[in-house]
């Protein structure tokens, strides 16, 4: 089986949504400028096509105006990708130290 | 997976999902466009700056993610030679090479913006005016019907039934699924500061459920409320609760006493809901045997059965009316015809040609835009087959080349239609303020949406493929060894893309010269329609339209006895000139009567409009008298039967006979169902100059003018003439009559030149102003792309000019060949441009006065600008080719 890849945008976005949800335009404020509006959206799309995120609409108010937001977690693969990432990461630093 | 249910219409939902894929729809649109909903919400409150800011940051933002997508997964089109890596490479590379020409991208990119903005605005407003103007369910096959008197020129007709006759329809019209009705009513509120006038409706109850539509606070009517024992209630609309009592919660469960019943608030509209434009609803039953409901006129409204067409219901009503007709006979005009129309064509009217003109003039514009980004494709294409045939001998076929230049102008037209959302997010903003009231129902709501975002992104493909295909093509099919060779002179192509470029400028020229030509004869018009005798002068004159307390004033006497009180103590006012009562609102309505002149013999009906006035009404309206005297204060104190006309009426009914000492019957005055004139046979003391009475568009109906104290029927206004602004006076005529009666409530009031400009020259001014925006932002499209083609051709043919100059040619000959050469295209423009504006300008005739579709001073005048700007564009290129130093020149080698 191929390892799984993982871009740095894509870990930067695990990283923010480790233990919770949030939506699109959260996740842009939370990186302090590491990730963009007019590419965040196609990335998470990526993520989920990869099975390391997952999302559902926000749940409304009955007569509420406009489109649900979408609110995007990790999944439990996603994480251990992220983790099997930094100690893949970790290793190669101690190991380029030595 | 979630369906886009934010698009009305299946047909737009459809349009959606060929444009982007399903997963660019679920995974980038919908998550964005909703980010972006949010963010507007929160923003909503804060100040202009801020809000445009954040709205322009994020649109950019949404743009740019669908950009993106489009890269990641490419739309559903299925070419076998169209790889997703192949699309994704094209794109990055048209935003690289775009990159390195920033210049000529912005200028691109600014002319498609204008172009797709200006569409896009007109669209926006088409969009919610004519396909989602009221809220509710099934209003496609809500209907009303009208009596159209087919001697009237003027579209329209009787939309409102006698109680009885609108029963009758109601029992014997079977297209219609459910009917409803609603009838004006004026309320008054008395409060202990003076009485309020309120535009009020009475409804029948099931308003409400006929459209699916609840209460935003408290319940709406329902059938109890209109029962004879039912405690009287009513409801607010959003805008009357919100505007006049600060949108207070706790005003529910509220005793008013309204028209002197108290009577409870039940509840209040949703904020879309401006049913009879009225402030206030009252329930009404619809009882053949209410006394009090017989003369009562009812706006009908009915939902067809489905299945059934609007030509279907036209034809069994027409059956059905004739019948009705016969019971009623006095209600119908001579010659008469049912028109069924849908409810938006009853609400919106002729205001949907005036959008048709305007979509119509925008699509000249977005067309000079593509024009012109087209030429400046051309000519960045001719400087690249350099590059195309290296494309080429590297092994590009024809096709790859074309996606990859339709791929650069696709990209260009996005960031169009981007900034160009932003130009109508703001231009939209002040078009719908300058929308003139009563235009468009008031329930809606125009605003730039998702099927308006939508229509841009359709408007840059069109716009892509427009301004990209020719230059494409253009570019693919040019020759690979020339471009190869070392020099720089100019090769095959280059003769064909300039040709092209040529018959592009002749084109933007010509549709230029249209949109020119329209603005000008619509200027000519508006100068006419202001510069018109009127035949009075409304300049200084305060209208103040009264609402009487109900039961009181009723008889001659009592209405004699208040306004005689009521003008002398306005007439006392510091900067009153003089004042008077009417019955009439100058200049668009009047009583209208059937009239007979003694002695005189006809086949026709013979009408006339008439005034009930009081004896300072001459002055006060600045009326001319021709011969004779006008009426005096003792025949109006007497209520003497005396009458003056105006010219039209004495032309047409006296021919070359003196009216002066003649006698008239008018015979609605003789028939009124209160305060009836005996004998109302009134003698002519003279003749005042036509002045306008049905609109100021059109000539004067003849006229009788008499003393308003001969019968105390009809409501009556106060026309004041004051030495100032009329305005200012406001509130000491209105004190002068609550001195007389505190519950005296005031209508409208403001001065006559505001209702002319409101009625009169609102819609002409808006329609005038958009053109002309269009029709300039068109001519320096125009102008900018001749200038890019002199200018390049100049360039191109720098190598020749040198030549030339170093063989002997004067520096006048050289300009006088580059004039030549870029003036005939706008030569050929132009003739082309005139025989369109012949054909074209014919539409516009509806909205002309005074000035014929083929105006030969407005077609001169406008080819006169068209020429002056394909000249000074091409004169600076041209003055630059002939400064040209030969040497120079010959180095370019």
């Amino acid at each position: 089986m191929e390892f799984p890849r993982l871009s740095s945008k894509e870990a930067e976005i695990l990283e923010a949504l480790r233990g919770q949800e949030m939506f699109g335009l959260q996740l842009v404020q939370a990186s302090l400028g590491k990730l963009k509006r007019g590419t965040v959206y196609v990335t998470l799309g990526r993520m989920q096509e990869k099975g390391f995120v997952e999302s559902r609409l926000e749940e409304r108010q009955a007569g509420s105006i406009g489109l649900p937001r979408r609110l995007y977690r990790t999944t439990a693969f996603g994480v251990r990708v992220l983790d099997a990432w930094n100690t893949f990461r970790e290793t190669l630093a101690v190991a380029g130290a030595r | 997976m979630t369906r886009l249910r934010l698009l009305p219409g299946e047909r737009l939902h459809r349009l959606a999902e060929i444009v982007f894929s399903r997963r660019v729809l679920d995974d980038v649109v919908i998550p964005a466009l909703a980010d972006l909903q949010y963010e507007k919400a929160l923003v909503a409150d804060a100040g202009f700056v801020r809000r445009a800011l954040v709205l322009g940051r994020g649109y950019a933002a949404f743009w740019l993610a669908l950009a993106h997508s489009l890269a990641a997964w490419p739309p559903p089109v299925r070419r076998p030679s169209l790889r997703r890596s192949s699309m994704g490479q094209d794109l990055k590379y048209a935003f690289r090479a775009l990159g390195k020409h920033k210049a000529f991208a912005a200028l691109a990119v600014l002319t498609l913006a204008l172009g797709i903005g200006s569409a896009t605005t007109i669209f926006s407003v088409i969009q919610n005016v004519l396909f989602d103007p009221f809220p509710g369910h099934d209003v496609d096959r809500v209907v009303a019907f009208q009596i159209h008197d087919t001697k009237e020129s003027r579209p329209g007709g009787r939309s409102s039934f006698q109680l009885a006759e609108f029963l009758d329809y109601q029992e014997q019209i079977q297209s219609f699924e459910e009917v409803i009705a609603g009838s004006f009513e004026s309320v008054l509120y008395a409060t202990k500061d003076g009485t309020v006038h309120y535009a009020g409706g009475r409804l029948s109850t099931n308003n409400f459920s006929f459209f699916g539509i609840g209460a935003a606070l408290g319940r709406t009517l329902g059938p109890d409320d209109a029962r004879p024992d039912a405690p009287p209630v009513f409801m607010l609309t959003h805008q009357a609760w919100t505007h006049r009592f600060g949108g207070d919660p706790g005003i529910l469960g509220r005793v008013f006493v309204l028209n002197g019943v108290p009577t409870t608030l039940v509840g209040v509209t949703p904020p879309r809901w401006a049913k009879l434009g009225a402030e206030i609803y009252l329930p009404v039953a619809l009882d053949r045997a209410d006394p009090q409901l017989a003369g009562r006129f009812f706006v009908l409204q009915a939902r067809l059965k489905p299945g059934v067409t609007l030509q279907q219901a036209e034809a069994e009503i027409e059956v059905v009316a004739r019948r009705v007709a016969k019971s009623y006979p006095k209600l119908y005009p001579e010659q008469w015809k049912v028109q069924v129309v849908s409810l938006v064509d009853q609400q919106i009217g002729p205001f949907r040609t005036t959008l048709y003109t305007l979509a119509a003039a925008v699509a000249l514009l977005l067309l000079i835009a593509c024009g012109n980004v087209a030429n400046m494709l051309l000519t960045r294409a001719t400087s690249r087959e350099r590059e195309m045939a290296i494309r080429a001998s590297l092994g590009a076929n024809r096709a790859r080349l074309v996606r990859q230049l339709l791929v650069e102008s696709l990209v260009l037209a996005v960031a169009g239609a981007a900034v160009g959302c932003l130009f109508a997010y703001f231009g939209l903003r002040a078009l719908v303020a300058a929308i003139p009231v009563g235009l468009i129902p008031r329930q809606t709501v125009i605003q730039v949406n998702l099927p308006v975002l939508l229509f841009s992104l359709v408007a840059a493909a069109a716009t892509a493929v427009l301004s990209g295909l020719v230059p494409a093509l253009q570019t693919a099919r040019g020759c690979l060894v020339e471009p190869l060779k070392d020099s720089g002179k100019g090769t095959a192509g280059g003769a064909r893309g300039h040709r092209l470029s040529r018959v592009l400028v002749a084109a933007e020229v010509a549709l230029s010269l249209v949109l020119l030509a329209g603005t000008g004869l619509l200027m000519r018009s508006f100068v006419n329609l202001q510069g018109q005798d009127l035949g009075f002068d409304p300049e200084r004159v305060l209208d103040v339209r009264l609402a009487l307390p109900r039961g009181a004033y009723e008889s001659a006497a009592e209405k004699k006895r208040l306004f005689r009180e009521v003008l002398d103590r306005i007439g006392a006012l510091p900067g009153v000139v003089s004042a008077s009562a009417t019955t009439s609102f100058a200049p668009y309505w009047a009583v209208d009567s059937e009239v007979e002149i003694a002695g005189e013999t006809h086949v026709e009906t013979w009408r006339a409009r008439v005034h009930l006035v009081s004896e300072g009404h001459r002055e006060t309206l600045g009326l001319r008298l021709r011969r004779g005297r006008f009426l005096s204060l003792d025949e109006v104190e007497g209520a003497r039967k005396v009458a003056v006309v105006n010219q039209a009426l004495a032309a047409r009914y006296f021919g070359e006979d003196d009216p002066i000492g003649r006698t008239i019957e008018i015979s609605t005055l003789g028939t009124l169902p209160q305060s009836p004139v005996a004998n109302p046979v009134f003698e002519i003391v003279g003749i005042v100059a036509d002045s306008k009475n049905r609109g100021i568009q059109e000539s004067a109906l003849p006229e009788v003018i008499v003393p308003h104290t001969v019968t105390g029927s009809f409501q009556r206004g106060i026309l004041v003439r004051t030495s100032g602004p009329p305005n200012a006076l406001q509130s000491a005529v209105k004190g002068a009559i609550w001195q007389v009666d505190r519950g005296v409530a005031f209508g409208d009031v403001g001065s006559l030149t505001d209702w002319m400009r409101r009625f009169s020259y609102a819609e002409p001014r808006l329609v005038l102003v958009i053109l002309a925006v269009f029709a300039c932002v068109g001519l320096v499209l125009v102008a900018l792309g001749v200038f890019s083609v002199v200018a390049y051709s100049v360039a191109r043919q720098t190598h020749e000019i040198g030549i030339r100059m170093a063989l002997g040619a004067e520096r006048l000959d050289v300009l006088r060949m580059v004039l030549r050469s870029g003036l005939v295209p706008v030569g050929v423009g132009v003739v082309i441009g005139v025989a369109a504006s012949l054909g074209l300008t014919r539409v516009l005739s509806s909205y002309l006065f005074g000035v014929t579709p083929h105006d030969p001073a407005t077609l001169t005048a406008v080819i006169g600008v068209v020429l002056v700007a394909g000249f000074a564009a091409c004169y600076f290129p041209a003055r630059r080719a002939a400064r040209v130093d030969p040497l120079v020149a010959l180095r370019y080698e």
